[in-house]
């Protein structure tokens, strides 16, 4: 401890260093959060820990994490949004946050795996979701037990472990717009807090368009926080800059000449017109025939509570002030899976965090949290008395069975997800082709297992992602012949197989097995195509 | 250290610098980095305090690292044989980290003492204004060099810098609004009775048209004790100094004229101001408060209860009250009527083509007094705001007793470097902005006139940074801050410049997108600064009670890039002025067309142009 001799000073930052000020801040800081601290780390650990055991292994690998890591590692790698020509299919800047970390960190080159370095990634966006789950759910009123059950229901549910693991852009949007929501709850209520929101949600729909769905949402609860003293400064600002950091997209494609449809080139507008419009419906959730409703019953079988629960609990949610904007976030979700249109099976992603909020929010606020509604003072009425107390205890008594109840019916299945040892059979299936083919062999390849043959196994000509087969002038361009093709064997069962990939299919008949790994679904078979043949 | 060189050699290399060439600057640039880490870090503790200018210290860190390394070098051929090449290689790196650490300690970051009476009342050496000029050129012949050789590194460098400048423009000019406690209607407090005796001190020269009611408005505030001071000069203006003696003999308890002294022939406000005060501790009158007041200022009636209270409650060395000029729009009556033929369609005229940098002006003291300067008053570097300033007592003997005089007699913008200087001293200022109280101003007549009045602020500014009292102020923190606040203005005239250029040299040169998306940002943030003016200008006709209309809007957006255009030649002369030494006071012509007409009745106004 040193003291000093202050003579003539105004203020006390004027003898006090800035390193022992800095660390003063620090110590305030962790010394006014303890309490939280204290609940948060440890639960932030156990999610960490069943998200990260047994994620090399399960789920098997799938198609997109497989594109978006190609893409990232091409952002590193060739300073290219794609190792194809970018279409302006998603917003980049997803994959470009990937290719950030591993710019930062090296991780394409830490990892065996390019699926390995998405899981790391993923893992990441696991705990920084879970803990802005609970920051959201303080600044809305909980309590401290409650937003810790939320993040409980969040990273222990089975259906969000399995899609959390996949490197879907749904998994990297999924923290900001928790960020832009705990920005806009912010209680000091300044321009920064408000610019930081909406520049949140703005690299939200940076990073996957359908994040604009949420718009409305994220509006309202902007505008819940608002103060009067401040507002028109507040808004003009804060709606600038979101829409500036959005508008850079358009702008790219303005620069590059590709913002309009034109003969011969990739633009824009014309992607989203196709994807808007031509694309086809996957059909509405209530058509028993359609691909949603086999979508949905899949994911059910996954788990049941966190979906339903959450459907059930948006009506009550409707009457709470502080939930209501979070009411209209799972809404909207539900919406568009009633209306159909194109939706991917990871839509219930979008689905799921604001689900787990709503159920602890409207127990809560059953139990007598008065803070959810907005209210500055206790109960009072009825709620105040003896049958106050008893519905409260009441209330609470059931939530506990209940979550007890819930929790004990999922661990068998995050049992069985953290337990698999078999790897992937695409990993196998990789594993064998470095080990047998050699690398000057054109190769038809699944979309995860592409960055690893062409970074780790420096496979020259590059292989050939199986979508871009057909679809991408210059492959076709420079396709001369197919030695092997590397995909999983449902791929040639498929009926949209030739209108998709038709070189592939045709390519399957005139080609002979010569590995095959795994069973069921996944099951991955290598077939070396005849030398003779050519495609056309 | 090691990694942060690392990595610019590998971003060298990668940008396609030859490896020589990329080691060397590499070398240089972790030297450098070495020399801010020793600084900061390592050597701080003993160097706080000290009188070596830092100038000293990195010559003589380079000097030392350099022998350090060219004996180093030297001594190895000379010592491989004898000991082997790797036993060789490390015994002279440890040797001659060793020899680094001596000489930092014992030569580059010694402790100087300094001798106690050296300590007591230092003053700051002024900087030579061909030096300062000679900077900017050189600095803006490299940015041109670096244009013509390596255009995109430009880009970059320009964007990343103007992105820079505009973001800290907003800031500041939003921090009334920041936080809602900011902009909340009882910040202030509620003045009780006053109990403080004070006096007004009003310089006028040369204003008869306004003179007479200012006077009297001024002797009529709401405040049971105060004096009005008119200091005029019965030499070169009988007619103002006869206004004067008329005001004092109708109120002689409350008005006392002060005469300029006769025995110096420059002529400004601060020498007049001194005499002022010199003559109130002559005649023993009782004072606790100082105020400054222009000749067409309009003080609200209740303004000094509430600097009364401001001194009570906070203590402050200084209160500055708002300012506010009022003839933001195109509204003819907002004008004086000219003589002669066709003198309204004159009137009209002049309103509509003057209305676009008339409202930029008004909404620049809109956001000056309520916004830039509570920051600054908050982060204590304190350039005031001109008039309806008020001085504690306490303070004026304070700054007597280290510059020998209230008020410098030189400085051209007395209020700027006066507010720097109560950083200095440690003395707080309390900036009180209430809409009903604030002062009224008006604009400059003409385009021309504004730019005058601009080139002498900024040249006043300019003579404050010179002067480095600045660099006295306590903490790193507010030294950078009294920088950016002093080149604020040339900076944002520039950056406001610039911004446009950018994009455009970006796009004609067929930039890489990721710069033109870069060179697109500043643009971005002029624009939302004009869409802020715009609010605000709402705003401000609401608070007022001035009509805005959608011709007063379209004007001000309109002419927003023509503004700079303005502030940007008004810096350039200034520099120009500044780099010659030229000093003298430079007066803007007033017309008093705030006034109420019914209020003028003794003289009519007349417009006149200064030299």
């Amino acid at each position: 401890m040193t003291s000093t001799v202050v003579h003539d000073v105004v203020g006390i930052r004027q003898v006090v260093p800035m390193r022992r000020q800095i660390r003063i801040g620090v110590e305030e800081w962790l010394r006014s959060h303890r309490r939280g601290l204290v609940v948060l780390l440890p639960l932030l650990a156990v999610v960490a820990v069943v998200h990260a055991k047994g994620m090399a292994n399960y789920p098997d690998w799938v198609d997109d994490p497989g594109t978006y890591l190609s893409q990232a590692w091409s952002f590193q790698y060739e300073r290219a949004l794609s190792p194809y020509s970018y279409f302006y299919d998603h917003t980049p800047a997803g994959w470009m946050l990937l290719g950030f970390w591993s710019m930062l960190t090296n991780g394409f080159g830490r990892h065996a795996t390019a699926i390995g370095f998405g899981n790391e990634c993923m893992l990441i966006a696991k705990v920084v979701s879970s803990g802005l789950l609970y920051v959201l759910g303080r600044r809305l009123g909980m309590s401290r037990p409650g937003a810790a059950v939320v993040v409980a229901l969040f990273g222990l549910c089975p259906l969000e472990l399995v899609y959390g693991r996949w490197t879907f852009l749904d998994n990297i949007v999924t923290p900001w717009i928790l960020l832009a929501f705990v920005l806009a709850y912010s209680p000091r209520r300044s321009i920064a807090a408000a610019t930081g929101s909406a520049l949140s949600f703005a690299m939200a729909a940076l990073t996957k368009e359908t994040a604009l769905i949420l718009l409305p949402a994220f509006i309202w609860a902007f505008a819940q926080n608002l103060d009067r003293r401040n507002r028109s400064q507040l808004i003009a600002v804060a709606a600038f800059c979101g829409l500036l950091l959005m508008a850079l997209y358009p702008l790219y494609a303005l620069y590059k000449g590709e913002l309009v449809p034109g003969p011969d080139r990739n633009s824009l507008l014309g992607t989203a017109r196709w994807q808007l419009l031509q694309r086809q419906s996957s059909g509405s959730l209530l058509d028993p025939h359609g691909t949603t409703a086999g979508m949905f019953a899949d994911w059910l079988r996954y788990d049941r509570i966190l979906l339903l629960g959450g459907l059930v609990a948006i009506p009550p949610a409707f009457l709470v002030r502080r939930l209501r904007p979070a009411a209209l976030a799972l809404a909207i979700g539900w919406l568009a899976l009633l209306r159909g249109g194109y939706l991917p099976f990871m839509f219930v992603l979008t689905l799921l965090p604001w689900s787990a909020l709503l159920i602890v929010g409207v127990l809560e606020r059953a139990a007598g949290n008065w803070r959810l509604a907005g209210r500055r003072l206790p109960l009072a009425g009825w709620r105040a008395g003896q049958a106050g107390v008893v519905v409260r205890n009441l209330v609470v008594g059931v939530a506990v069975v209940a979550l007890a109840v819930t929790v004990a019916s999922w661990a068998p299945s995050l049992r069985q997800m953290t337990a698999v040892t078999g790897e992937p059979p695409l990993r196998s299936a990789e594993r064998w082709v470095a080990d047998n083919v050699p690398r000057n062999k054109v190769l038809v390849v699944h979309d995860a297992i592409w960055t690893d043959l062409v970074q780790k196994y420096g496979f020259q000509p590059r292989p050939i992602i199986v979508y871009k087969l057909d679809t991408d002038p210059a492959v076709r361009a420079s396709l001369h012949r197919i030695d092997y093709l590397v995909m999983p064997d449902w791929y040639y069962q498929t009926p949209d197989g030739a209108s998709k990939y038709p070189t592939a299919i045709e390519a399957h008949k005139h080609a002979v097995p010569v590995a095959h790994f795994g069973s069921g679904h996944g099951a991955v078979t290598i077939y070396r195509v005849s030398a003779l043949w050519r495609p056309r | 250290m090691g990694i942060a060189g690392h990595q610019v050699l590998l971003t060298l290399l990668a940008l396609g610098v030859i490896p020589v060439v990329a080691n060397t600057l590499q070398a240089v640039l972790t030297l450098q980095l070495n020399f801010v880490g020793n600084s900061l870090l390592t050597w701080r503790r003993r160097t706080s305090g000290s009188d070596v200018p830092v100038r000293v210290r990195w010559l003589r860190f380079q000097l030392a690292r350099l022998a350090s390394l060219l004996l180093s070098v030297a001594m190895f051929p000379v010592l491989a044989p004898v000991i082997g090449t790797s036993p060789a290689y490390w015994s002279l790196l440890v040797a001659g980290a060793a020899v680094n650490f001596c000489l930092d300690r014992y030569w580059s970051f010694r402790p100087d003492r300094r001798s106690p009476a050296h300590s007591a009342a230092r003053l700051a050496r002024p900087a030579n204004p061909r030096w300062i000029v000679a900077g900017i050129a050189g600095t803006a012949a490299a940015a041109l060099l670096l244009a013509l050789v390596w255009l995109d590194a430009f880009l970059v460098v320009v964007s990343v810098f103007m992105v820079v400048v505009a973001t800290t423009t907003l800031v500041f000019q939003l921090y009334k609004w920041w936080r809602p406690e900011h902009n909340d209607p009882h910040r202030y407090g509620n003045p009780g009775s006053p109990e403080l005796p004070g006096a007004i001190l009003v310089p006028m020269r040369d204003e008869e048209a306004v003179a007479g009611p200012t006077l009297r408005r001024l002797s009529n505030l709401d405040h049971p004790q105060y004096w009005v001071i008119p200091i005029v000069d019965h030499e070169d203006d009988m007619a103002t100094a006869r206004i004067a003696h008329a005001a004092a003999r109708q109120s002689p308890e409350r008005v006392l004229v002060c005469p300029y002294p006769e025995d110096t022939d420059v002529h400004n406000k601060p020498i007049g101001l001194n005499r002022a005060i010199r003559m109130l501790h002559d005649l023993e009158v009782p004072y606790e408060w100082v105020g400054i007041a222009d000749a067409e200022d309009v003080f609200h009636p209740d303004l000094l209860r509430m600097v009364d209270h401001r001194f009570r409650t906070t203590g402050a060395g200084i209160v500055q009250c708002g300012v506010q000029l009022m003839n933001a729009t195109t509204d003819p009556a907002s004008l004086p009527l000219p003589a002669g033929r066709l003198g309204r369609v004159r009137r009209w005229w002049r309103a509509h083509n003057s209305g676009w940098w008339r409202a930029a002006n008004v909404l620049e003291y809109y956001k000056w007094f309520q916004s830039r300067l509570k920051l600054q008053a908050a982060a204590g570097v304190m350039p005031l705001g001109g008039n309806t300033v008020f001085f504690r007592r306490e303070f004026l003997e304070a700054l007597q007793a280290r510059y020998g005089s209230y008020w410098d007699d030189d400085c051209l913008t007395e209020d700027c470097k006066i507010g720097m200087v109560a950083s200095v001293l440690g003395y707080e200022v309390d900036v009180v902005y209430v809409d009903e109280l604030v002062t009224r101003e008006e604009t400059p007549d003409s385009l021309r006139g504004f730019l005058r009045q601009r080139v002498r602020w900024m040249q006043g500014f300019m003579q404050v940074f010179a002067e480095r009292e600045w660099t006295q102020l306590p903490t790193l923190g507010k030294r950078v801050l009294a920088l950016y606040v002093l080149g604020f203005q040339f900076l944002q005239a520039f950056a406001g410049l610039l911004a446009p250029v950018g994009l455009a040299l970006a796009l004609a040169h067929k930039a890489p997108v990721a710069i033109t998306l870069l060179a697109t940002v500043p643009l971005a943030i002029s624009l939302l600064n004009l869409l802020l003016d715009l609010l605000m200008l709402g705003q401000f006709g609401r608070t007022f009670g001035i009509q805005v209309r959608l011709r007063d809007r379209v004007g001000l957006a309109l002419g927003a890039y023509p503004f700079q255009l303005v502030l940007s030649a008004a810096a350039v002369w200034a520099t120009v002025r500044f780099a010659r030494g030229r000093g003298d006071w430079m007066k803007t012509a007033h017309s008093g067309a705030h006034f109420d007409p019914a209020e003028v009745t003794e003289l009519a106004p007349r417009a006149r142009e200064a030299a």
